[in-house]
């Protein structure tokens, strides 16, 4: 009985870890802006705000950035052709 | 009924029906309060929770007894789950504590409600009124808020807005899917005419809160962004009780979330052991002592697995999350349709005592079989949600043949 609920609470602790490893992903080399960088050149008309959360990811969220426009990640193709090359796409998924 | 989901339903359809939304809300409880009858008849028939198989088999097949019963619930147990843990751990990050992980936050209330149920059935029952009891009062709180406060919107109530959006005119179905998992948990413990009255002032409270917060609203919030938006309800609190709104509508979602996957683990639990017992699915799991146990723990796994893949951000999660709504409603529908034949068989056989009379049931089937066709043909992603359907519905045929199968050969050795 000892060694079952012992089981049944290393499984908790599994899942707990599992969040956590899950939650700190790596990023690869991107080039990145900081807040402060993006809400400097928010008003520029070449600057175009891409928010590429899905599902729930987008749905649950009330934080949406202003002017900011909803996209795939998985229509990549359709929405890289859709704006003029000179344009600066800001991309952001969290 | 008071899950976070239930609450963007509710949002968007009274945005989208405008003052006829307390009418189709009414429409959508009578045909629960029909459906309540006719699961309190199957009790009475002495068809056990979970032993609906042996309404379904004679007339239906015993691989359809075992899947029409199983598949909707486990899907919505899974995959909605996932998707309502995660909405509690936004609202978590952006209401509450801006530097704790949402993912980590939706995996600590799944750890947290799988320690509940293995503490025992007390201790999920219990939380199961604390839960639902904090979602149910903090809505009622909000509403009065909005009743006894000032709106700076126009108000929406009496506004016969002519873009009905059909879509919204149906939504109200979902309100009220699974009344019918009260019913394992209580099992044993409610006698048959008491469950039946316990379902409907379930019902009924389920519909005067979720109705008055729908009409709140609208008082607060323009009808056409109340339609669109994927967060209704924190909009409306917000706008009708400031920052103080928001923080209680975070203790709403995330205590509605708890009951509604505490309840969904229970339920669910409770419903394999009764098919197990009834030989739909492999006896020798409902003699395990621990066996409700074990589903819980297969369950939250499930739902740890689905949210550690990123199920959450999949544009499928919301599709498969509807089809096991959509299948769950044609299990009530053929309920229905089963009553029904059992009432007119019992009257070509001239026996006296005709327990039910087969109209009620008719109504039941046909209503909730036009239901669920309007509700398909009015889901923004019809062709997705039918593809979806199909393939579930063949793997979860495959899955029945075999358990079946395997069923017959334990029983033969």
């Amino acid at each position: 009985m000892m060694i079952r609920l012992k089981s049944q609470y290393v499984f908790i602790l599994m899942m707990v870890v599992v969040a956590f490893v899950n939650t700190t992903a790596l990023a690869a080399e991107v080039p990145r802006m900081t807040k402060e960088e993006l809400k400097g050149v928010l008003d520029d008309p070449k600057v175009v705000v891409l928010d590429l959360r899905a599902g729930r990811d987008w749905k649950s969220s009330e934080f949406k950035i202003k002017g900011a426009e909803h996209a795939s990640p998985k229509e990549f193709g359709q929405w890289s052709q859709k704006y003029a090359k000179d344009k600066k796409l800001v991309l952001y998924c969290a | 009924m008071v899950s976070p989901d239930t609450l963007i339903l509710v949002g968007n359809s009274a945005g989208g029906a405008g003052s006829l939304f307390t009418v189709l809300m009414c429409l959508a409880l009578l045909l629960y309060l029909i459906n309540a009858r006719a699961f309190s008849l199957l009790i009475r028939k002495n068809f056990i929770p979970g032993a609906e198989g042996k309404l379904i088999q004679p007339s239906l097949g015993a691989v359809t007894a075992t899947v029409l019963p199983l598949t909707g619930r486990l899907l919505v147990a899974v995959f909605g789950a996932s998707g309502m843990l995660v909405a509690s751990g936004f609202v978590f990050n952006e209401v509450f504590f801006h530097k704790f992980p949402n993912f980590a936050f939706a995996f600590l209330l799944l750890a947290v409600l799988l320690a509940i149920h293995l503490a025992g059935r007390k201790a999920a029952e219990v939380s199961q009124f604390i839960f639902s009891s904090i979602a149910v009062i903090g809505l009622i709180f909000l509403a009065l808020v909005g009743l006894m406060g000032h709106s700076d919107t126009e108000s929406n109530l009496f506004i016969f807005h002519p873009p009905i959006h059909m879509s919204a005119v149906f939504l109200p179905l979902w309100f009220f899917v699974g009344f019918d998992l009260f019913i394992y948990i209580r099992r044993g413990q409610v006698p048959a005419s008491g469950m039946f009255y316990q379902t409907v002032i379930g019902l009924l409270t389920a519909a005067i809160v979720l109705g008055l917060w729908a009409n709140v609203s609208l008082a607060y919030v323009p009808a056409e962004k109340l339609a669109e938006t994927t967060i209704p309800h924190i909009l409306a609190a917000r706008k009708v009780f400031g920052l103080s709104g928001r923080f209680i509508m975070g203790v709403i979602v995330i205590a509605g979330s708890c009951a509604a996957v505490n309840m969904l683990f229970s339920g669910i639990a409770c419903m394999l052991k009764a098919m197990a017992d009834d030989r739909r699915l492999p006896s020798a799991w409902g003699r395990s002592k621990h066996s409700v146990k074990f589903s819980v723990i297969g369950l939250a796994a499930l739902v740890a697995v689905m949210m550690a893949m990123g199920m959450a951000g999949s544009e499928y999660l919301d599709v498969i999350i509807h089809t096991g709504l959509i299948l769950w409603l044609t299990y009530y529908s053929s309920t229905h349709f089963m009553l029904c034949l059992s009432a007119w068989r019992q009257k070509r056989s001239d026996q006296h005592t005709v327990v039910h009379r087969p109209s009620w049931h008719l109504v039941g089937f046909i209503t909730m079989i036009l239901g669920i066709i309007a509700l398909v043909i009015t889901y923004p992603e019809t062709d997705i949600l039918l593809r979806v359907l199909f393939i579930v519905l063949a793997i979860m045929i495959l899955l029945g043949v075999m358990l079946t199968g395997l069923e017959r050969l334990i029983a033969k050795k």
